[in-house]
């Protein structure tokens, strides 16, 4: 890639990063919302935040969960990918793709799925009562939401981990094993450390998703009125009987601001990328290292896990689907009913909703791959400050919580002639959600190419080729695998986002995320339940195809 | 009954055969023009925080009337209609051709002078107060009810008023500790219009009762729809002031659930519409918006359990007070709906409200 390509896609990143951003900025500074007439500069908005009581408790609430969910979900998440990818576990063909599951469901939806198994008269709650003469958690309780917003955020880490174990040689690992270390010395000192970039993104965005988190403490937290920073966001909406902007934009910006130091801290460690360079000229064979007896015990943590938060919370959404009512005293024997999957069909919007959110999950998502690919290319082995730039942009966008991107965005493509006439479009939505995307889609895609060894692509310049062509010919093929759960991961996430584009949202352009969130406001919680059951079915078809294509892919 | 079907169908069958632009019975002559104005227009645009689902019906219904006019519904919560609506407007772009909220948002939509005037030739039909200052229809009438779990409440603790409840979470407060719900009002819309409204219209009957819900350490909730699914499973025993229209739907196949409309005084929820002045479909905006206040229109809401504003029209019974209970107080369209914008006032209700929960 040519350096005035690269610096213009760099450019472009930014003023498309960077134009949301100050558009809240500017709001943060004003005295009510920036288009209104009587809107001054004023500091009272951050004034208020500060001085607010509750703006402290969240933020506290927040950094614990985030922190404790990380603290959960990498090292687990690290551990399952070093399972399922290098060793022999017994099924890893079949247990991989049902890994992903938790990522799929809405985080509303998996948290009622908690509610209705483990909640206060939860059937495993009444199960467990019935034999030890009490229940012995509390589901509404800081620790479960830890330990649950840990289990389910599992699946983003093996997603990243996995795809960088993927790209691994296995000559260091049967070296390590063939001295005498044990499956788990391997994992830790041989494989574990090889992948340590993607395991540091993993953890900085883990860190991002558990200050965003909303639906878990929203329902979980809820009846013992636990307030995190998303839930906090929401009461500012509610504190004057309308919107108050710049208060919302006020802690974005305070957010946003906490944000950087982590980005400098993750670049620091990383200073030395050219250590994980896996991938080398010479090829390395691939073979799945040998757990001897510790083959059961790996596939007991496995399915443990999966129980805890796939099975359990899935099966009880499907099963609340399919019943009139249910709790404490109430037989499921004569409670069946199909009529809340009849209840979904009489949506007027939910095909256009499905064929949206297919649209964009598969091709949308894909074309989001694209551009992040891009962008990665422009800064792929190139020490400038133009490259330092971008690292710090990326995740700046999904700093803000999702709440507030929205609102930039829908006045961006309000405000701003030239966006205008795709407000009401797909492109639209697209575009927020490539946008907001961008510091994960990014991360997916680097992870992989840190891998390359620079010899590789080297060998393509002494050859003669552009740098264009080196990327084309040499960079991508060798990243093919690292795309394509890129892609997976996109998919995953467009199928399950709406927040953002909350307010672009119109007819013609409904989404299911905001379906669900409609009728969740509204209460038809049994349709919630039925749509969540059809959409876990359409996506455990769609699961199980991609391990078949997968393999096909790998083999 | 039959007869009265039979006519109905003739009729549908009569008015599917004339034309599309016929006026609807009652209203004047000049109508014709607006209608077809409208189908000129060829479509409606709605921002609405009443569901899909429950619209589905009236929706239908304006659509096999008026094939030529297509809506586009879009359904959110009152707070983001009204950010939608200000800044469209604010960008000069058109906007949304209705709002449809709470009254509240509504009205201050008017007060934000963003509205346009109408008067629909249905105003005569509806209850008092349903129209305000030409602009605000008030669309539906639906009370703010109890909602109780009729297996874990025995039928003599089932409240009939206010008072009622508070005298049994003083007797039985442990009985019922944990076990009381209802909107969390710092965080909730709904939740503050309606406990709001209950103390400045019965500040005697309101706070003793708040007070003893808190005493019963009542947990808090933002949404009508987590309340009624943890009544229904017995986490909680009663949740307290929640729009009935979907627990009147689910009633109808969940049979653990029971609904006390309160005798001392019933509050009313009136979904409102307004027009915007700026309006890209003007003429199809008030043919949408009179079909809504039609007896067909109001029929098929009330089908799905919404109460009508007119009184016209067969609602579903749960939602009707016993006989002897009168004391009807509607958040109707009007100068009074802004109390709830003023910062003085909301500033001293959540610190009173606040105050209570400290105190238990």
């Amino acid at each position: 890639m040519s350096r005035k390509l690269r610096i213009a896609l760099i450019l472009a990143t930014a003023l498309f990063v960077l134009a949301p951003i100050l558009l809240i900025g500017w709001q943060s500074v004003q005295s009510d919302a920036f288009f209104k007439p009587n809107a001054r500069l004023s500091l009272a908005a951050f004034r208020f935040v500060l001085e607010d009581p509750d703006f402290y408790s969240s933020l506290w609430n927040s950094v614990q969960i985030s922190v404790g969910m990380t603290l959960i979900a990498v090292p687990l998440g690290s551990l399952l990918a070093y399972l399922l990818v290098r060793t022999d576990v017994p099924g890893a063909q079949w247990i991989e793709p049902f890994v992903l599951v938790p990522m799929f469901i809405s985080s509303l939806v998996l948290a009622f799925g908690y509610v209705v198994s483990a909640g206060p008269v939860g059937f495993l709650s009444l199960a467990a009562k019935s034999l030890f003469g009490a229940v012995p958690w509390t589901l509404y309780s800081k620790p479960s939401i830890i330990i649950i917003a840990g289990l389910v955020h599992v699946p983003h880490v093996f997603l990243y981990v996995s795809t960088a174990l993927r790209g691994l040689g296995s000559d260091v690992e049967e070296a390590a094993r063939v001295s005498g270390a044990s499956p788990l010395r391997v994992a830790m000192d041989v494989s574990l450390p090889m992948v340590l970039p993607s395991m540091l993104f993993c953890t900085v965005l883990m860190l991002f998703l558990g200050i965003e988190l909303f639906g878990l403490p929203l329902v979980l937290g809820e009846p013992q009125g636990l307030s995190v920073l998303a839930t906090y966001l929401f009461k500012l909406t509610n504190l004057f009987g309308t919107p108050a902007y710049h208060l919302l934009a006020a802690v974005a910006m305070l957010i946003v601001a906490m944000t950087l130091p982590l980005v400098w801290l993750q670049r620091r460690m990383m200073q030395d990328a050219d250590r994980y360079v896996a991938v080398k000229g010479k090829g390395a064979p691939r073979r799945r290292l040998s757990l001897g007896r510790w083959r059961w015990v790996a596939s007991g943590v496995i399915v443990a896990w999966l129980v805890v938060s796939v099975v359990v919370p899935v099966g009880a959404v499907v099963l609340r689907s399919m019943l009139k009512t249910w709790g404490e005293g109430v037989p499921l024997a004569g409670n069946f009913t199909l009529q809340h999957f009849m209840g979904v069909f009489e949506f007027p919007n939910l095909k256009r909703g499905m064929v949206n959110t297919t649209l964009l999950a598969t091709v949308g998502a894909a074309l989001s791959v694209a551009v992040y690919t891009a962008v990665n290319l422009a800064a792929h082995r190139w020490r400038s400050r133009w490259a330092t730039l971008l690292d710090y942009l990326v995740l700046l966008p999904r700093a803000m919580p999702g709440l507030v991107a929205g609102l930039a965005i829908f006045w961006l493509f309000l405000f701003v002639g030239v966006l205008s006439p795709l407000r009401q479009t797909l492109l639209a939505i697209w575009v927020a959600y490539t946008l907001v995307w961008l510091g994960y889609g990014m991360r997916l895609v680097s992870g992989p190419l840190l891998q390359i060894g620079p010899e590789l692509e080297e060998a393509g310049r002494v050859a003669g080729a552009s740098a264009g062509l080196v990327s084309r010919d040499v960079t991508l093929p060798l990243v093919k695998a690292g795309l394509f759960s890129a892609w997976a991961l996109m998919f995953i996430t467009y199928v399950k986002e709406y927040s953002t584009a909350v307010y672009l949202l119109g007819p013609g352009t409904e989404v299911l995320g905001s379906l669900m969130v409609s009728l969740w406001d509204t209460g038809a919680i049994d349709t919630i339940a039925a749509l969540s059951t059809l959409n876990i079915f359409m996506i455990g078809v769609g699961v199980l195809l991609l391990a078949r294509f997968g393999k096909v892919s790998h083999a | 009954m039959k007869l009265h079907y039979a006519t109905a169908l003739s009729l549908a069958l009569l008015s599917s055969l004339s034309y599309a632009q016929a006026v609807p019975r009652g209203y004047p002559v000049e109508y014709a023009g607006l209608i077809a104005a409208a189908e000129k227009e060829g479509v409606v645009t709605v921002y609405s925080s009443t569901d899909s689902k429950s619209v589905a019906g009236v929706l239908q219904g304006f659509q096999a009337r008026y094939p030529k006019i297509r809506i586009e519904f879009v359904d959110q919560s009152s707070n983001e209609v009204y950010t939608r609506f200000t800044s469209e407007s604010a960008a000069g772009q058109g906007t949304g051709d209705i709002a449809w909220a709470g009254a509240d948002t509504a009205v201050k939509l008017i007060e934000d002078g963003i509205v346009a005037e109408y008067v629909s030739p249905e105003t005569p039909h509806l209850r008092p107060g349903a129209a305000f200052r030409n602009a605000a229809y008030a669309i539906t009438y639906e009370p703010i009810v109890m909602v109780y779990n009729r297996r874990l409440m025995p039928e003599v603790d089932v409240p009939k008023t206010r008072q009622d409840l508070t005298r049994l979470l003083s007797q039985k407060r442990e009985a019922y500790r944990g076990k009381i719900g209802t909107y969390d009002v710092e965080r909730s819309a709904a939740g503050i219009g309606f406990l709001g409204e209950d103390s400045r219209a019965f500040p005697d009957i309101a706070w003793p009762l708040f007070k003893a819900m808190a005493q019963a350490e009542m947990k808090l909730f933002t949404s009508n729809g987590t309340m009624v699914e943890r009544v229904a499973s017995g986490e909680i025993a009663l949740a307290y002031d929640l729009a009935a229209a979907n627990v009147a739907e689910r009633m109808k196949t969940d049979a653990t659930i029971g609904m006390v409309v309160p005798c001392d005084f019933t509050l009313y929820l009136t979904r409102t519409a307004i027009i915007s002045n700026k309006a890209k479909h003007p003429n199809a905006a008030k043919v949408f918006i009179d079909y809504l206040l039609s007896q067909e229109g109001q029929q098929k809401l009330a089908d799905k359990s919404i109460g009508s504003i007119r009184q016209d029209v067969q609602i579903n019974p749960v939602l009707q007070p016993a006989a002897e209970c009168s004391n009807a107080r509607a958040l109707t369209p009007g100068p009074e709906r802004l109390v709830v914008f003023d910062p003085a006032w909301r500033v001293g209700f959540l610190r009173q409200w606040k105050s209570l929960l400290q105190a238990k």
